[in-house]
């Protein structure tokens, strides 16, 4: 039997639970993120581009993987933590997850092991997928289900700092390996300490989770032997339940998902590869952003206690669809050298002639440094080889004024993720009944964030190809329309389909 | 209102029947083409496969809009 606690153990047994989940959750999307900002240096290693079945392999590792898989983990693991509990079953990921990262440190480079290096990372990122797939829905269950419901939407917001946290920490844990080590060795063997960081990290997480009891909700249904025999029947073979969970993904995560991963994947891989802006400073955009964004996941959450949670998440996504080109065109701008003055008299262009190997022959580069009066630098440089066709790689360096504008620019974007996401974990925590909640609240929030969310950059990435094919004059703005199309969609189904005044509770 | 969830309904089935229908003909174009490659391989296989079943999603839930369950 379940006794009352008083108000303040109860208030110190929440912070206890949200810690404990929250640290974990954070390991796991650091880890999880590693890959993805590595994704050029790992390319390298194990996936060379003169072996096509590589290429293949490196391209699906780190186009689509690590994502896709994350509903089969909700699926497996949410299964699990409706029949065993949330507790063993996010220990149980965070142990997949720890032990995956780990081990893609350790795996020797293709020059040593052939294919079967580039076989067992595509092989461990799946694991990485599979096991995220099955930490959030249980974090979140677990730390919901520990609440009141006046507070829900404040207490489970600090599972919803993790995410952006992980990437943060990720951010700064490869630029501190970078800068400490030299990026030479960095990119020789450097790239490993990360990956084997997590290993300590997860031992720490696990220690603490070890400490905790099971989920009192779950404890209690459990006495009363109201456990599902089948949650996943139960969460997608009956209509009650079916609907709300396409309620869901429709309505709300699916929509989350492209306006999470605009705001900060997107948004860097625009900064990094349209704007051309150097790879430190392009991160410290975006580390700058989150950091200060963050505590808005909470604020959010909070607010999502007082006035709703539907209301939020849907004004995220509408800022998101009406300001997303003015955003992009004006980052765009801060990087586009045609609308700045140079200094001419400070240009300078070095050119010199480099052996890559004794026997063969000589390689041509040229660089040329350009100085503009806002302080921004560009540099290009220009590799002629007699037997492949001209390298061109082009690097700005934005100066103060610029540099400070594209941070506000992606702050906004981040204030916007920190709408739909602060609420969404209370918000489909208090859709489903205990008995099937992990199963039927985890797949449509990997789907929406994962599948819908995570391509992403990819699908607007191929966007502004095809524009670019066609000759669009805004090409760089065409990938936009994907998260643009997408959150529409589910601001229709939102606010028609949501009512803003039901599921304040995870009785059942 | 529920006259409109309803009609919606009906324009939630027949987007998802449309990208059914779109997405593996937009695919089959776009590998034919002799300028596709690897990537364009595995960017399509990775669409099609993973948004099919998505699309399916989105059609009953028109469905269910359309029998009135969100009523």
């Amino acid at each position: 039997m379940l006794t009352k606690p008083s108000v303040s153990s109860e208030s110190r047994g929440v912070w206890r639970v949200i810690t404990a989940s929250s640290v974990g959750t954070l390991i796991e999307w650091y880890d999880f993120y590693i890959f993805g900002s590595l994704a050029t240096i790992l390319s390298a290693q194990f996936f060379p581009k003169d072996n096509p079945t590589a290429g293949f392999l490196s391209t699906l590792a780190t186009f689509a993987a690590g994502f896709i898989v994350r509903p089969f983990g909700a699926l497996v693991f949410g299964r699990l933590g409706d029949l065993v509990g949330r507790k063993y079953t996010f220990l149980l990921t965070l142990v997949l997850m720890g032990g995956s990262t780990f081990l893609i440190g350790c795996v020797p480079g293709y020059e040593q092991i052939g294919m079967l290096a580039p076989g067992l990372v595509l092989f461990l990122r799946l694991v990485q997928g599979l096991a995220l797939g099955g930490e959030y829905g249980g974090a979140a269950t677990y730390v919901a289900e520990h609440s009141p419901d006046n507070r829900r939407g404040y207490y489970t917001s600090f599972i919803q700092t993790t995410a952006t946290l992980g990437l943060f920490v990720s951010l700064g844990v490869i630029l501190a390996t970078r800068q400490l080590m030299g990026v030479e060795t960095f990119n020789a063997w450097g790239w490993r300490v990360p990956f084997l960081l997590s290993a300590l990290l997860v031992a720490i997480s696990i220690y603490i989770r070890l400490r905790m009891s099971e989920s009192p909700l779950f404890q209690k249904i459990k006495e009363e032997g109201k456990i599902s025999t089948n949650p996943l029947k139960e969460s997608f073979g009956r209509k009650a339940n079916l609907k709300m969970v396409l309620l869901a993904l429709f309505g709300a995560t699916a929509g989350q998902g492209v306006i999470w991963y605009t705001g900060q994947f997107y948004a860097l891989s625009f900064i990094q590869k349209t704007c051309n802006v150097e790879f430190v400073q392009s991160n410290y955009i975006i580390a700058i952003a989150l950091m200060v964004a963050t505590p808005f996941f909470v604020i959010f959450g909070g607010l999502s206690d007082r006035i709703g949670r539907r209301n939020i998440m849907l004004a995220g996504m509408l800022l998101g669809v009406v300001t997303y080109r003015p955003i992009y065109r004006s980052m765009f701008e801060q990087a586009d050298l045609s609308l700045k003055t140079e200094e001419t008299y400070r240009r300078s262009i070095e050119r010199k002639l480099v052996k890559t190997d004794k026997a063969g022959p000589f390689k041509a580069t040229t660089t040329t440094i350009q100085y503009f009066e806002d302080g921004t630098v560009f540099r290009e440089t220009r590799s002629e080889d007699s037997q492949l066709p001209t390298d061109i790689k082009r690097e700005v360096t934005l100066g103060t004024n610029p540099f400070w504008k594209m941070v506000m620019l992606v702050l906004v974007q981040v204030l916007y993720v920190t709408m739909v996401y602060g609420p969404i974990a209370a918000f489909l925590v208090e859709l489903f009944p205990t008995r099937i909640r992990y199963t039927s609240m985890s797949l449509p929030y990997h789907i929406g964030n994962g599948v819908f969310g995570g391509l992403t950059p990819f699908i607007a990435t191929s966007l502004v190809e095809t524009a670019k094919k066609t000759g669009a004059p805004d090409a760089y703005l065409q990938g936009l329309w994907y998260p643009i199309g997408i959150a529409v969609l589910c601001l229709i189904i939102g606010i028609l389909y949501i009512d803003k005044r039901q599921y304040k509770t995870v009785e059942d | 209102m529920n006259a409109i969830k309803k009609t919606l309904g009906l324009v939630w089935m027949l987007l998802g029947l449309a990208l059914m229908v779109g997405l593996p003909y937009q695919a089959a174009t776009r590998l034919t083409s002799p300028t596709a490659n690897t990537e364009d391989f595995v960017f399509w296989l990775v669409i099609v496969v993973i948004f099919l079943p998505i699309t399916a999603g989105l059609i009953l839930f028109g469905r269910y809009a359309w029998l009135g369950e969100y009523e």
